[in-house]
C-alpha cells in the first residue's frame, strides 16, 4: 500500500510545500520545524487490470494488497517455450524420460527468453524515491515463500534473476525499478499453494532529519492464472485428430472429419500427428492460461495438459501413455505449455478414467448459489471408482471451473462422460443444449420400423468385422433380429435408465429442464458386464462450431430410401440450425469402442469472459 | 505300454497347457467335447481359424483398447455359428502368451465365455460349469464364466450357478453373484433375492442389485431368448422387484442409487404396489421414485 508522506511544516507557506520536494531550509523563513515524514514506499503491480502498471493515481494502489473479482494483478505460469528450446531428447537424441519430459520450460531457467517470453511476465513497478538517504536497505520478499515464483530485475534492455536472500541497491529505490514476476508451475494442490503470492518490498530507513526511521513495507497480492478448460460454445480453432500411417480407415476418418471443418470454417487448421493411438480425445486436453495484456486484451497461453494414463506400469523411464508425449514433444513452443501431473501408484483398474474422453467442460451456466461463467468439469467418478486423485486435486486447485460434476460412467465398459452426453450451442435461454443417448427412443424407433412392415431391413449394411488374418466377418443384422437380441436388449434397458441418472445430476447442478435436451438413439450390449455401443453411439460427435458437428455414420435401416437414425438425428438438430457431416469410423473406432469423439481434439477458440473477473 | 501311457498323458497336459483355461472335465466329458469340436471344425473350419486369428490379433487389440478392456466379445460375437471353435479355444487351443499383459489374457478369457454363452447352447453348460468352479480365476473372468452359463437359462444352470455362489466365498463369490443375473429363472432369483437381504458388505449388494437388475430386465424379458421359461417371468419380475425394493428403502448412498436404477429396469408391472406397501420405511425416497417409474 502506498503510505502517503506527511509533510508537516510550519511556516512553509512561501515555498509552496509539495510531496516530492524537500523542504528548503534556504527559505528565508525565520522559524522552521520539520517533523520528520514516512518515506512514501511504493510498490505497483497492474491491480486494475488495464495490462499497464500506472505509476501516477491511485488505480493500482489501492487495495493493492486484497485480491477479488474487482481487482488485483495477475501473472501466469510461464511454463511455456516461446524461444523453442526444449526438446524431447537428452544431449545424445535419446527420448526423455516422462518424468523428466515436463522439466523443460521458460519457467525452468533463470533468464528471460527473449521478448516473447517478456510478454508473459507480470510486472511491478517500485516507485522511485530520489530522496531516499544513504543506509536505507531495500529487501524484496515472497509470500509464501515456497509459492512457485520467480523475481526479475529489470535494468535498461537486461534482465536478472533477483536473489531474495540479498537486498536491493538504495539505487535501485532511488531510482525505481521494475521487477518482473513469473509463475513457475501451475497451482497443483491448494493444500501446498493455492496459487496467490504477495509481493512486498521492506525498506529499512535510517532516522534523518526530514525521514522517520524505521523498516516499511509495501505489499502487493497477485494470483496465477488457473488452467481453464474449453467447452462446446467456442468454435474450433485447431482440430486433432491421430493419422494411423498406412491404415486406410484412417484415412477415410481424417477425409471425413476434415470434410466437417472445411463446411464450419476453412480457416480451422488440421493437425494430423503420425500416431499409433487414434484415442486422440484421451491423451491430452486443451486449455489455457491468460493474464490481462494491454487494450483489454487477454494475453494468453494455451495449454495441453497430458492425461495420467499408466501404460507401461513396470517401465521406470517410459510408464505412461505413450502418445501424451506429443504435448511436450510437438505442441510446447511459444505461448503453448504442457502440464503433465500423475500419482503412478493410481490402480490399473481406474486407467481409462484417466482419459480424456472423461473430461468434459459443462458450458455456462448459473445456479442459485453460484455461476459458472466459464463452464465446470464434468467427469465419470464414483466412490470406489475414480479418476488419478492428484490430478483431481490439480484441476480442483483450478478453481473456476471445480468442483466437478461427477456422474457415474462405472456402468460402461469404456467409462468416459462423452459416450453419453454431448452439448451444444443453442439460441436458447441458456444459451446451449444437451445431446443425450437414449436408448429407450432407438428401441422403440426400431419397433416402430417393426410394426410398419421392416422388420427384415438391415442394419449395418456392408459392415465388417474384420481380424488381423484379414478374415471378414459381416456385421449385418435385421431390425427384427436387433429387438430380439436378449443380450442388446438388457444392456440397452440399462443404459436408458443409467442415462437418465446422468441426466437428473446435470439437470440439479445446472438447472437443465427436459425441454433442453435432444434424445440421440442407439442401443447397446453387453461386455464384461459392462456396457458398450453397439450402434455407433453418434452422440459421441465433434462439435466443430455452433452450426456443425461430425457425427459417426450410424449405418441404420434404410427406410423409404433414407437411414432411419441419420434422418432422426438430422431432424432433432434442425431447429438449431445445426447441420451433421456424416464421418466413416466403423472400422477403425466403433469397433474398437469408440467413435468420432474419442478419435478428435480441438483447440477452441479462448472465452471473452476474463477469469479474473468472475468469483469462483 | 508304459510308454504308450506315458506319451498319452503327454499329450494330454500339452493340450491343457493350450487351451484358455486349466480345466478339470470327466474323461467322458472330453471325450465328448472333442468329438462334438471335431465334428464341427470338419463342417466349418472357417469358425476355427477365425478364433485362431482373433487371438493372434490379441496384443494389437489391447494395445489399441480405449476403455478397461478390448471389446474382444463383440469381436468373437461377430463370428457366426462358432460354437464349438469357443469351446476348443477354452479348453484346448486358446492359450495365449502369459506375457500379454493381464488385460489382454482377461479380455480374450471372458470374450471366449461370453461369446459361448451368447450362442445359448445346452452342450456347452458341463464346459461352462467346470469353468465356473476353476480355481484362480481372475474375477472378470468367473463374472463372465457366470453370465456365460447363465445365459442358457436352463433349471441346470440356474442350480449350478447356485451353488456355485453358496459355495464360494470372498471376491469369488462377488463374481459369481455379479454375473448369474443371466439366468432368468426363478430358482435365481429367489436366491439372489434371500441374498440381498442378508448381505452387509456394500460390494457383495452391489452385485447383487446389478445381478437382480439383469434378472428381472424387462425389455430382455420381452425377448425369447431372454425369457427361457415364460411362465416364470411375472414372478422373475416381481421377486427381483420385491427384493430392490426393500434394499431401496433399507440403503443409502451408491446402494439406494443402484437399487433405484435397478428397479427402474426391471419395470415389473407390480413395483408401485411394493414401493406403496413399503413406503414408510423412506417415504421421501419412494415418492420419488414412483415420479421417475411415471416417466
Amino acid at each position: 500500500m502506498f503510505r502517503r508522506s506527511v509533510w508537516c511544516v510550519t511556516a512553509c507557506l512561501a515555498v509552496g510545500c509539495s510531496e516530492r520536494v524537500l523542504p528548503s531550509l534556504e527559505s528565508g523563513a525565520s522559524t522552521v520545524t520539520i517533523i520528520p515524514g514516512t518515506p512514501p514506499i511504493d510498490l505497483r503491480a497492474d491491480v486494475n487490470r488495464n495490462g499497464v502498471v500506472e505509476l501516477e493515481g491511485a488505480a493500482d494502489d489501492e487495495a493493492e494488497d486484497t485480491w477479488d473479482a474487482r481487482h488485483g494483478a495477475v501473472f501466469l505460469p510461464n511454463i511455456d517455450d516461446d524461444a523453442m528450446r526444449c526438446r524431447g531428447t537428452d544431449m545424445s537424441g535419446r527420448p526423455l524420460a516422462d518424468s523428466a519430459l515436463p522439466g523443460c520450460n521458460d519457467a525452468t531457467d533463470e533468464i528471460v527468453n527473449g521478448d516473447d517470453d517478456l510478454k508473459d511476465l507480470a510486472r511491478l513497478e517500485l516507485v522511485r524515491w530520489p530522496e531516499a538517504p544513504a543506509g536505507t536497505v531495500v529487501r524484496l520478499s515472497v509470500a509464501p515463500a515456497d509459492a512457485k515464483v520467480r523475481l526479475f530485475r529489470k535494468a535498461g534492455d537486461r534482465t536478472e534473476a533477483i536473489d531474495l536472500d540479498l537486498p536491493l541497491a538504495t539505487a535501485d529505490l532511488v531510482g525505481g525499478v521494475t521487477f518482473l514476476l513469473e509463475g513457475t508451475d501451475v497451482v497443483r494442490d491448494e493444500a501446498a499453494w493455492d496459487g496467490f503470492v504477495d509481493v512486498s518490498v521492506q525498506v529499512t530507513v535510517p532516522d534523518t532529519r526530514y525521514w522517520k526511521g524505521g523498516t516499511y513495507t509495501d505489499t502487493v497480492r497477485l494470483r496465477s492464472s488457473p488452467v481453464l478448460t474449453f467447452h462446446h460454445l467456442s468454435p474450433t480453432e485447431t482440430a486433432y485428430a491421430s493419422n494411423i500411417p498406412g491404415e486406410r480407415d484412417s484415412a477415410i476418418f481424417l477425409r471425413d472429419v476434415r470434410a466437417g471443418l472445411t463446411l464450419a470454417n476453412p480457416n480451422i487448421t488440421f493437425v494430423t500427428p503420425d500416431l499409433e493411438d487414434q484415442w486422440t480425445q484421451d491423451f491430452f486436453e486443451t486449455g489455457y492460461a491468460s493474464m490481462p495484456g494491454p487494450g483489454g486484451a487477454q494475453q494468453v497461453m494455451r495449454v495441453f495438459f497430458r492425461s495420467a494414463n499408466i501404460e507401461n506400469p513396470f517401465s521406470r523411464s517410459f510408464p505412461l501413455r505413450e502418445a501424451g508425449r506429443i504435448v511436450f514433444t510437438r505442441f510446447r513452443g511459444k505461448d503453448v505449455a504442457g502440464v503433465q501431473q500423475v500419482d503412478l501408484g493410481s490402480s490399473e483398474e481406474t486407467q481409462t478414467l484417466n482419459s480424456f474422453g472423461n473430461f468434459e467442460t459443462v458450458p455456462p451456466h448459473s445456479t442459485p448459489t453460484r455461476n459458472w461463467p466459464l463452464g465446470r468439469v464434468i467427469r465419470g467418478s464414483v466412490r470406489g471408482y475414480a479418476p488419478d486423485q492428484s490430478f483431481v486435486r490439480m484441476t480442483e486447485a483450478q478453481k473456476y471451473q471445480e468442483p466437478s460434476i461427477n456422474v457415474d460412467t462405472a456402468w460402461l465398459l469404456v467409462g468416459h462422460v462423452d459416450e453419453t452426453i454431448s452439448y451444444l450451442k443453442a439460441s436458447t435461454p441458456r444459451g446451449w443444449i444437451v445431446l443425450a443417448n437414449d436408448a429407450r427412443l432407438a428401441r422403440q424407433m426400431l419397433l416402430d420400423a417393426q410394426a410398419n412392415g421392416n422388420g427384415s431391413t438391415r442394419l449395418f449394411v456392408g459392415k465388417r468385422w474384420l481380424d488381423d488374418m484379414g478374415n471378414e466377418l459381416n456385421a449385418e443384422t435385421t431390425v427384427s433380429a436387433l429387438l430380439a437380441n436378449a443380450d442388446v436388449m438388457q444392456a440397452s434397458a440399462e443404459a436408458a435408465v443409467k442415462v437418465d441418472e446422468q441426466l437428473a445430476i446435470l439437470k440439479r447442478e445446472t438447472g437443465l429442464t427436459d425441454a433442453e435436451i435432444v434424445k440421440v438413439p442407439f442401443l447397446h450390449e453387453p461386455v464384461m458386464g459392462a456396457s458398450l455401443a453397439h450402434q455407433p453411439g453418434t452422440v459421441n460427435l465433434f462439435v466443430i462450431d455452433e452450426r456443425t458437428v461430425a457425427v459417426p455414420d450410424p449405418h441404420g435401416p434404410i427406410i423409404n430410401g433414407k437411414d432411419l437414425f441419420k434422418t432422426q438425428l438430422e431432424s432433432a438438430l434442425a431447429p438449431y440450425q445445426v447441420r451433421v457431416q456424416w464421418v466413416e469410423n466403423w472400422n477403425l473406432y466403433h469397433r474398437a469402442a469408440g467413435e468420432v469423439h474419442c478419435g478428435t481434439n480441438a483447440m477452441r477458440a479462448i472465452p471473452s469472459v476474463k477469469w479474473w473477473e468472475v468469483t469462483p | 505300454m508304459k510308454q504308450l501311457a506315458l506319451a498319452v498323458m503327454m499329450t494330454a497336459q500339452a493340450a491343457l497347457a493350450e487351451g484358455a483355461f486349466t480345466l478339470t472335465l470327466a474323461p467322458k466329458e472330453r471325450a465328448t467335447l472333442e468329438q462334438q469340436i471335431a465334428t464341427a471344425r470338419a463342417r466349418s473350419p472357417d469358425t476355427f481359424r477365425q478364433v485362431a486369428a482373433l487371438r493372434a490379433s490379441l496384443a494389437r487389440l489391447d494395445h489399441g483398447k480405449r476403455g478397461r478392456y478390448a471389446p474382444v466379445t463383440s469381436w468373437l460375437n461377430a463370428i457366426p455359428q462358432a460354437t464349438w471353435a469357443l469351446a476348443d479355444a477354452i479348453v484346448f487351443s486358446g492359450g495365449v502368451d502369459a506375457s500379454l499383459p493381464l488385460t489382454a489374457r482377461v479380455a480374450w478369457q471372458a470374450g471366449l465365455l461370453e461369446s459361448l454363452g451368447a450362442r445359448r447352447e445346452p452342450k456347452t453348460e458341463g464346459l461352462l460349469v467346470a469353468v465356473l468352479v476353476s480355481p484362480g480365476l481372475e474375477s472378470a473372468v468367473r463374472r463372465s464364466a457366470a453370465d456365460a452359463l447363465g445365459r442358457l437359462g436352463t433349471e441346470s444352470a440356474a442350480q449350478a450357478l447356485v451353488a456355485a455362489a453358496s459355495a464360494a466365498s470372498g471376491v469369488d463369490r462377488e463374481a459369481v453373484l455379479a454375473g448369474m443375473g443371466t439366468c432368468r429363472r426363478l430358482t435365481v432369483t429367489a436366491f439372489l433375492a434371500q441374498a440381498l437381504a442378508r448381505a452387509s458388505v456394500e460390494s457383495e449388494q452391489l452385485a447383487l442389485i446389478k445381478a437382480l437388475s439383469v434378472n428381472g430386465n424387462a425389455w430382455a424379458l420381452e425377448t425369447p431368448a431372454g425369457a427361457p421359461a415364460p411362465a416364470e417371468v411375472r414372478r422373475i419380475q416381481t421377486t427381483a422387484a420385491g427384493a430392490l425394493v426393500k434394499a431401496f428403502v433399507a440403503t443409502s448412498g451408491r446402494v439406494k442409487t443402484e437399487a433405484h436404477d435397478g428397479l427402474r429396469i426391471v419395470n415389473a408391472p407390480d413395483t408401485a404396489l411394493l414401493l406403496a406397501q413399503s413406503r414408510a420405511a423412506d417415504p421421501v425416497g419412494v415418492d420419488a421414485l414412483l415420479q421417475d417409474l411415471r416417466r
